[in-house]
């Protein structure tokens, strides 16, 4: 479990700590974080407490046990005292009677002796009976061998010589025997008190057992122990001298000597622990006590107690491997989920979870399983839509590098190789709409050849359903995933270039129109080849935006080159302006001053001269003033302040008279008028002049080497009137044509025909606002036919009968 | 007697100019474009050549080109024009001098005056 991974311990610890730190909530060391840890914790802090709360249990079992135990060797205890007591003052009884008899009855020896043998029977105990006199000397005995003897210097005797009625000695050596025995001793006084005798019975302790009879329970055994403190007897085991000893001087035993009752636990024979009463006997000065083998005692409780605390502890063991056990099962799956989470965090996506254990465990593993795979297809996205920020943000760069339009295309196409595909190719429809390859990049140095080889045949030439040509008809952009072999086929048009597009590689292609203000003006192909990519929707939607900046950038460029022109054509306007301007000023100036210095000379003007001078200066600023107005009709036009002041006028008699004011500088050009009736037409009869001037004066200046100049004016139907005027000049070269209606523009500017390039710009501009037209054509012949349409707008019948009326 | 030839296809200039120089004695040939002054440069040599820039059929950058690459001396060209950049103009034919239109008949003849044999 732990070790899957190196240097991480614990199920939860990171996730734990962030996640409690999350709610504001921080939990430190002492906490249990782990499933293990808090498992343990629980276990501790079931177990422990009952484990300990047993324990108190047993131990007050235990104490109420021994507590009874030393309850009953205690009673033992003071029934052997009482018992031995009792005993004591039999003896004593018989003493005193034995004493009374022998004072009342002489002192013959052996009346005593036989008093002394008739009493001995009665108490096994008793060893002997001695009669002895107030110093001590034994006078009568029931033993034959101690007669004679002197027990003056004894301390019983000594005692009952100070007065004492009776007393037990402690154990001493019998005289004859020298077994250990006990005296009772007591005085034989008479009416006045005087010491008469002392009757003495030895008993010996080893028979003690006769007198002391008591009931006792298992093994207990018991006692007497004298005023020394030595043991005198014990019930069952005689003990030996060294035990006498030694029991004797137990502090117990002196505490019992001392008076008082205690209990104790004490070293036994073999040091094995015995529980012990100790009891005084007061009226001897003696104790008795009990005892019993802690083990003999205690064994079958200890084997109890051994026995509930074994089941117990193997419960709690048991309990403890279970709940280890259902934490493992928690814990294994939950590892599993977090070397997998650490390793989706590191970006390995390819485990799969492996889902297992409890039914919750399953749930969340498949949950986890669920969420790593979206992440992993979010990040998937995230790391393409990255990749196509970068790629749309580079190709802005380059887009913005350049306002020359085919070197953006060739930048891009650089740009989408090999990022977006192993081969890009860039179309625009030529002036006849023929695709024109711009721009075609091939991932491989060695197919870039092949590539630039297929410019010649551009796809979509070939053939009028392939993909380009679709595209650059519908405007919509195309995405072909798998390009089928009939396809590829049908793109290399012609059998023996499908070789060549095989070389190229296609597998899969996109193809995206160049679309500005809703006009296709090109596409751009990107293909797929050797690196064997499949082109998907998300694929196409960035190509797509990156037409689209294409787009607009090459319509930004081309804007910029209009406005660079047009900047041009006004520089250009201004000199050309500048010069007409200058012309007849020079000429005005030249022959006003001519005519001062003839003044100044001669003090007078030749008429001649003076004519001259002035004709020059009425025809030039009359030039002058045909420019002026030019350009005043140019700022009108402009500001859209142009009116016309329309009336139904005959417009064959409008164009005749333009004819007949030209005809002066037409020089040898035959200028002729064909206009077989009259046309009536509402117009601005001065305006229009103005346009037939301008179209005649253009004949005439664009024929510099002759040529007829025909000008016709017809109706084709009732409604429109045509005003044509056709010369056999130098034309207008073909390059040029669609723009001589331009305001500025001079088709002839480098030839230097004069004026400012302003008459077709006006003349058209005044026939649109008659609602009508201005169009030129270009015969095979040679020469220029510009052909003016008009509505003739008139009422009725009116209008002609009045210019009819008016011609005639 | 110095000989001028004027070049220009403003016909008006051509008169203004030729009848100012003629009044002053000079001798004046005029053309209305380079190619028919390099025709009459085949009949007779001027001593100065007046000489517009922007001219139908032949303009005077087209003419001086010819004009020098043709053998022979050559007369000084002084240029007549209306264009912004006079100085610049007479700089692109290497002409000795150059005078912007409009211009005074005083200048005029100043002008000429100093290539008066």
């Amino acid at each position: 479990m732990d070790g899957t991974l190196p240097g991480s311990h614990g199920v939860a610890d990171r996730p734990a700590v962030q996640e409690t730190t999350r709610r504001g909530v921080r939990l430190s060391w002492p906490y249990p974080r782990g499933v293990r840890s808090t498992q343990i914790a629980l276990l501790l802090t079931v177990l422990v407490p009952m484990l300990m709360l047993q324990a108190a249990v047993y131990y007050s079992w235990f104490q109420t046990h021994r507590d009874a135990e030393l309850e009953s060797n205690l009673e033992l205890a003071r029934a052997v005292a009482s018992t031995f007591e009792a005993h004591v003052q039999d003896v004593l009884h018989q003493e005193l009677t034995i004493g009374l008899a022998l004072t009342s009855h002489g002192n013959l020896p052996i009346e005593q002796g036989k008093i002394l043998t008739e009493s001995i029977s009665q108490y096994p105990a008793i060893r002997s009976y001695n009669w002895l006199s107030p110093q001590g000397q034994i006078l009568a005995s029931t033993d034959s061998s101690i007669a004679g003897s002197n027990l003056s210097s004894r301390p019983y005797f000594l005692e009952i010589v100070r007065g004492r009625e009776w007393v037990v000695s402690d154990m001493l050596p019998d005289l004859s025997s020298g077994d250990p025995i006990i005296a009772v001793a007591r005085a034989a006084r008479d009416e006045n008190g005087a010491l008469r005798g002392v009757v003495l019975a030895t008993v010996d302790p080893a028979l003690l057992g006769s007198a002391v009879v008591i009931q006792r329970t298992g093994k207990a055994s018991f006692g007497l122990f004298d005023r020394q403190g030595m043991l005198v007897y014990r019930s069952p085991e005689t003990p030996s001298w060294d035990e006498r000893e030694r029991i004797g001087h137990d502090p117990s035993v002196l505490k019992a000597l001392a008076g008082e009752e205690s209990t104790a636990l004490v070293a036994g024979p073999g040091g094995k622990g015995r529980f012990a009463a100790r009891v005084p006997i007061p009226s001897i000065g003696w104790a008795a006590g009990a005892s019993r083998s802690a083990n003999e005692v205690m064994g079958p409780v200890a084997t109890e107690l051994a026995t509930y605390a074994g089941l117990s502890l193997l419960v709690s063991l048991a309990a403890t491997v279970a709940a280890l056990a259902v934490g493992r099962r928690l814990t294994g799956p939950l590892d599993r989920l977090r070397a997998h989470a650490v390793a989706i965090g590191e970006g390995d996506f390819g485990r799969a979870v492996e889902a297992s254990g409890p039914a919750e465990l399953v749930d969340l593993a498949v949950a986890f399983d669920r969420m790593s795979k979206e992440v992993r297809i979010r990040e998937e996205n995230l790391r393409k839509s990255g990749e196509g920020l970068r790629f749309l943000a580079d190709a802005s760069n380059v887009l913005a590098a350049s306002l020359d339009y085919e070197t953006t295309l060739t930048s891009i196409a650089h740009l989408s190789v090999p990022r977006i595909a192993d081969w890009c190719v860039v179309d625009l429809p030529a002036e006849d709409d023929a695709p024109r390859r711009v721009a075609a990049v091939h991932v491989d140095p060695v197919c870039q050849g092949t590539l630039r080889g297929l410019i010649a045949h551009p796809i979509g030439s070939a053939n009028p359903d392939d993909p380009v040509t679709r595209v650059l008809r519908s405007g919509r952009p195309e995405l072909v995933a798998d390009v089928p072999d009939e396809l590829l086929v049908q793109i290399a048009g012609e059998e023996k270039l499908v070789a060549s597009y095989r070389v190229l590689g296609l597998v899969s292609l996109m193809v995206v129109p160049l679309v500005v203000r809703g006009r296709t003006f090109g596409t751009i192909l990107f293909a797929s080849g050797k690196s064997g990519r499949r082109y998907d929707a998300e694929d196409l939607a960035l190509v797509e935006l990156l037409a689209r900046r294409a787009a607009l950038a090459m319509d930004n460029s081309k804007l910029y080159g209009e406005v660079q022109e047009s900047v041009r054509m006004r520089d250009e306007f201004f000199s050309v302006a500048a010069h007409e301007l200058k012309t007849p000023i020079t000429s005005l100036r030249g022959f006003a001053q001519l005519a001062v210095r003839q003044l100044d000379k001669a003090g007078e003007l030749d008429p001649v001269r003076a004519r001259q001078a002035l004709q020059v200066i009425d025809e030039q600023s009359r030039k002058l003033s045909n420019l002026v107005t030019q350009l005043l009709d140019v700022s009108r036009l402009e500001a859209g302040r142009l009116s016309l002041r329309k009336v139904t006028i005959d417009l064959v008699s409008l164009v005749e008279s333009v004819v007949q004011a030209t005809r002066t500088s037409a020089g040898p050009l035959a200028l002729t008028l064909r206009a077989p009736s009259p046309v009536s037409a509402s117009v601005d009869s001065l305006r229009l002049e103005q346009v037939v001037t301008n179209l005649i004066d253009n004949a005439i200046k664009y024929s510099p080497d002759g040529g007829e100049i025909e000008v016709t004016v017809n109706a084709p139907d009732e409604d429109t009137a045509r005003i044509i005027v056709r010369d056999h000049g130098v034309g207008i070269p073909r390059e040029k044509r669609s723009r001589i209606f331009d305001r500025f523009y001079q088709a002839h500017s480098e030839s230097y025909y004069g004026g400012m390039g302003l008459g077709l710009y006006i003349s058209r501009e005044i026939v649109i606002l008659h609602g009508g037209k201005i169009e030129v054509e270009f015969p095979e012949d040679g020469g220029t036919r510009f052909v003016v349409s008009l509505p003739r707008e008139i009422e009725d019948g009116a209008a002609d009968s009045l210019d009819v009326a008016e011609l005639l | 007697m110095a000989r001028v030839l004027v070049v220009d296809d403003d016909e008006s200039i051509r008169d203004f100019v030729s009848l100012a120089l003629s009044e002053e004695g000079y001798e004046v040939m005029t053309a209305a474009h380079g190619a028919a002054a390099l025709n009459l440069l085949g009949e007779s040599q001027p001593d100065l050549i007046l000489l517009d820039m922007r001219m139908p059929t032949m303009d005077g950058w087209e003419f001086s080109r010819i004009y020098r690459s043709a053998p022979g001396p050559h007369a000084p060209i002084v240029v007549l024009t209306a264009a912004r950049d006079v100085t610049g103009r007479a700089t692109q034919v290497q002409a000795e001098a150059c005078l912007g239109k409009p211009f005074d008949v005083d200048e005029l003849l100043d002008l000429v005056g100093r290539y008066r044999r």
